[in-house]
Parts: C-alpha cells; structure tokens; sequence
C-alpha cells in the first residue's frame, strides 16, 4: 500500500502541473499548445498504465518461472517423501524386531542364572545336612550328587549365557541399518526445507537462498526395504559372482 | 589358514565394526584393527601390513568400493584380499565390486556362518593361487 502511495505521488504532481498550463493556454486562447498538453496529458496516462502492465507481466512471468523451476519439490512431495515414509515404517519394524528378540535373550538368561542359583542353594543345604549330622554317610552322598547337579547347571548355563551374548551383539547390527536409512530420511527431509526456503525467498521473504546448502543426489540404494527397491539376497549375490567367475 | 593374520575392518558404523571383530573373534581372528571410513583406512593400509581388509561400501569421505580401486592401484596392495560387507545389494553394484577386483561380497544384514564361508572361500582361493 505504501509503496503503491509513494509511485503514485509524482505521477499525480506531473499531471496536476499539466492542468495548470493547459488552463493557461485555454486562458491565453492558445489552442495548439491547449491540443499538444491535452495528448502529452494523455500520453502521460498511457505510459504508466503501460509500465504498470509490464511490471505485472514480468513478475507474474518470474514467479511462475521459480515454481516451474523447483521440481525438485514436486519430486519430493510426489515420491521422495511416500519413500522416506515407508523406510521409516521399515526402520520401526526392523528396531521394534530387533528390541524384542533382544529381550527374548535377557528373560532366557535371566532363567539360567535362576537354573545357576538354586543348584547353589541345594548344595548349601546338603552342606548344612552334612555338617549337622557330622558327616552322616546318607547327607554326604546326597552333597555330592548336589555339587554334580550343580556341575551339570553351571555348564550348561554357562554355555547358553555365552551364545546369547554373542546373539545379542549380532543383534546390534539393526543400527548400522536403520542409522543409514534415517540419514537418507533426513536428507529428503533438507531437500523439502532447501525448497520451502527457496520458494519463500522467491515470493520476496527476507531470507537468503545462500543460507541453504542443497544436499547432493544420492547414487547409491543403500539398505534394501522389503518393497521398495528391487535388490539381490546373498544367494543371488552368490550366483552372479560364480557366474562372473568368483 | 592364519589365525594370527592382521585384519583391518573399514565401517563408519561403530555398532557394525563391533559386530564384525566379535564374529572375527569367534573364528578366531582377533589381530584386528577398526577404521571408519576408506580414507582413514588407506594410511593404515600403507604404514600396517595388513594381510586382509573387510570393508562397507557407503561411507563418507573415502568409500568401499574407491578403497578397493585404491588398493587393486597399488602396487604393493594389490594382492591384498577385500571382503565387502555391504547393505548394497543391486545387481549392478555388486558387478562393479566384482570389476574392481573384490574378493568376496556380504550382504547385510548377514550371520556368522556367511562370514565364515566367506573367508574359508577367499583364503582357499589364495591358497590355491599361491
């Protein structure tokens, strides 16, 4: 509005002095020069109604320009952001898998150091036996089965505690898998901010497009997602490199 | 098969590293040594005689895939024996390994016994070539 009022101000200076001298010259009864001020007058008139067109012209031509130019957001609103959606649906299944078996292996443990535990609690018993009854045969034999039964639990669970230490470290590779397909989540998600900012800036927002930095294009697939990429198993794997000669 | 054989292991994932010397450790390698991406692998490459590299694929700075050109390149490198334990697994790239002279190909996510197949597979190899 204000800058509406402050182009307006001269233009209507310029044609109130106009007036002016073409009152005169009709006072003067100077008709020329009343004839020359009147189509001067007019074509005043018809010169800022024809910059004014061409100013709307060639910032309705900009602006358009700028929203054709960006595809790069009509490619991320149409399929980079359905795509980043689906791999974080893969990522909640994949850490949701991953915390449960995880779990699965802590109450497995759990119940072989319980198995560990009440051998020990039989043995300390038949211990006491022996000595309240100052080693009466029958509470020795049954100490010595106690200590072979307690034998038997610390070796087996001592080996099935080991494999599920060594199951849940495999387990942990979730995050190498997940942490790939969240950076390429987070990068569509700087390409939609990279070309919000420029759009902004397009239509005359204060910021600067030098303040954006746009993210390179991605050539490699990264983690393949069930439905998503078309990718191989390690057995297609196998057999393309014995069929490279591998 | 030398079970005190220098191993480097190139991932820019820690957890991933973790995961590969403990499954190493198991089959009885544990002369490892970590590094997170192609380019801080590459010095330990030529100052360390490593006799085998397990490398990912996508990493900042250097990749997999350029530090196996490096090392095929090289000539004192050049024989050294490269798994690639890799999420990447489209048809093409695992050609594009294959071109640069890799020895093996994992994909994630894998379990112990691929590891070892793998490895029985490339030193069997280097054993016959030798």
């Amino acid at each position: 509005m204000n800058a509406l009022l402050k182009e307006s101000v001269p233009v209507h200076l310029g044609t109130l002095s106009k007036l002016k001298e073409m009152v005169r010259a009709l006072e003067s009864g100077d008709e020329p020069l009343y004839e020359l001020y009147m189509s001067q007058l007019v074509g005043m008139r018809e010169q800022n109604l024809l910059g004014s067109v061409v100013k709307i012209t060639r910032e309705l031509h900009h602006a358009v320009k700028d929203i054709n130019a960006d595809d790069r957001l009509s490619r991320v609103a149409s399929s980079d952001i359905p795509d980043a959606c689906q791999r974080l649906d893969y990522v909640v299944k994949v850490t949701e898998e991953a915390a449960h078996k995880t779990l699965d292996l802590v109450d497995q443990s759990k119940e072989q150091t319980d198995q560990i535990k009440k051998a020990m609690s039989r043995v300390a018993a038949a211990r006491v036996r022996v000595y309240a009854s100052n080693n009466a045969k029958a509470d020795v034999d049954n100490l010595l089965e106690a200590i072979s039964g307690m034998e038997v639990s610390v070796n087996m669970g001592t080996s099935h505690l080991r494999s599920n230490l060594t199951e849940l470290a495999q387990i942990q590779e979730y995050q190498d898998l997940t942490g790939q397909i969240i950076k390429r989540v987070i990068r569509v998600v700087r390409d939609v901010e990279s070309g919000l900012i420029e759009m902004l800036r397009s239509t005359g927002s204060a910021l600067k497009a030098g303040h954006v930095s746009m993210p390179h294009e991605e050539k490699l697939e990264g983690p393949a997602v069930p439905g998503l990429s078309v990718s191989s198993s390690q057995q297609d794997a196998d057999a393309l490199l014995a069929e490279l000669g591998f | 098969m030398d079970r005190n054989m220098k191993i480097l292991i190139v991932d820019d994932f820690s957890t991933m590293r973790r995961i590969v010397k403990n499954l190493l450790g198991d089959l009885g390698y544990s002369n490892t040594t970590e590094a997170d991406d192609g380019k801080t692998a590459w010095p330990l490459l030529q100052a360390g005689e490593f006799d085998f590299v397990v490398t990912d694929w996508n990493m900042p700075g250097m990749t997999g895939i350029d530090l196996l050109k490096n090392i095929r390149a090289d000539a004192r490198l050049a024989k050294l024996p490269v798994l690639m334990v890799t999420a990447e697994a489209q048809r093409d790239q695992i050609i594009e390994a294959a071109k640069a002279g890799v020895n093996g190909y994992i994909i994630k996510p894998f379990t112990a016994v691929t590891l070892k197949e793998k490895i029985d597979k490339i030193f069997q190899r280097v054993a016959e070539a030798a």
